[in-house]
């Protein structure tokens, strides 16, 4: 069912925003460092409904794991000003091997091929709470 | 001066391999910074990009907004909501990418900076339509302080490549 609220934006339910999810291959990690928020593009993968990418040690790693984080996706038409973006807020944990080996083991065969290449050992895993989604012009 | 010599060490001649080379080195992709001329050069490009907010305590709000750039700033319009009432009092960041998965690749840029509602009249000539309805007639300025980006440039293939063919 559609909702569609008084300005054009139509929700996309959270099934849908999971499909969206698991059809993606970049999204946008934010997360606030030294006050600012940061927003820097990441291969990812889903493991179920959670968004999982690799990254080195530094700022992704870093920010991943304090506080409360975003990840986004969307999907932009200007040829039809239409566009839709999925939201993922909730907290980000490297995922580490003194944890479950089965979940580790998981997470490994579905870890992406970062694209920038480089040594990147490090997973990160963002247990969402909420997943929302906005579609305007369609 | 002594002249230079030449290259004295031609590349010892690898006997041409009877069967397929089992593993090519693949060709890295490179990363490089962008300027910050080149940052706006890119921004320009664009119409959507994603405005975060940081609040204290709190994930950043992160919404696609249509923008538009004006000399060292971004100017998009926005609701009286939620956004409007973060920005103007907490660190606000703009995000900006074109990313290629054919050729895994692409760019991003990040600006940051203070925003703030402006008048109408200061911004209202620039073309800026949401394609989100509902009442967006308060126009907001951020104007850039900082801006970064890089760009992930996939290897070129040869055309004797193979793998520049699909």
């Amino acid at each position: 069912m559609k909702t569609i609220d008084t300005t054009g934006i139509e929700q996309i339910d959270r099934d849908e925003c999971v499909r969206l999810l698991t059809s993606g291959e970049v999204g946008r990690f934010g997360f606030v460092s030294g006050g600012m928020p940061e927003i820097l593009p990441v291969n990812y993968t889903m493991d179920g409904d959670a968004v999982v990418f690799a990254t080195a040690t530094g700022t992704k790693l870093w920010g991943a794991t304090r506080g409360p984080v975003v990840f986004e996706i969307d999907g932009i038409d200007p040829t039809t000003r239409s566009g839709w973006s999925v939201v993922v807020h909730g907290l980000a944990m490297e995922v580490t091997d003194l944890e479950a080996p089965a979940l580790i083991e998981r997470v490994r065969a579905l870890a992406p091929n970062p694209w920038a290449g480089g040594d990147r050992p490090h997973l990160v895993r963002i247990a969402p709470r909420t997943i929302t989604g906005r579609r305007v012009g369609s | 001066m002594p002249s230079t010599p030449a290259p004295s060490t031609p590349a010892p001649s690898t006997p041409a391999p009877s069967t397929p080379a089992p593993s090519t080195p693949a060709p890295r992709p490179t990363l490089s910074e962008l300027t910050r001329d080149e940052c706006f050069d890119l921004l320009n490009t664009q119409v959507v990009g994603r405005l975060a907010v940081a609040a204290p305590g709190q994930a950043p709000l992160v919404v696609p907004v249509n923008f538009v750039v004006d000399g060292d700033a971004i100017v998009f319009r926005s609701d009286a909501g939620t956004k409007l009432a973060l920005l103007s009092t907490n660190p606000v960041s703009f995000q900006v990418d074109v990313v290629d998965p054919n050729r895994r690749g692409g760019w991003s840029v990040l600006a940051s900076g203070r925003a703030g509602e402006v008048g109408s009249w200061e911004v209202g000539h620039l073309a800026v339509e949401p394609w989100a309805g509902g009442d967006k007639r308060r126009w907001v300025r951020l104007i850039v302080e900082r801006v970064t980006g890089r760009r992930l440039e996939p290897p070129e293939l040869s055309w004797q490549d193979s793998r520049g063919y699909l």
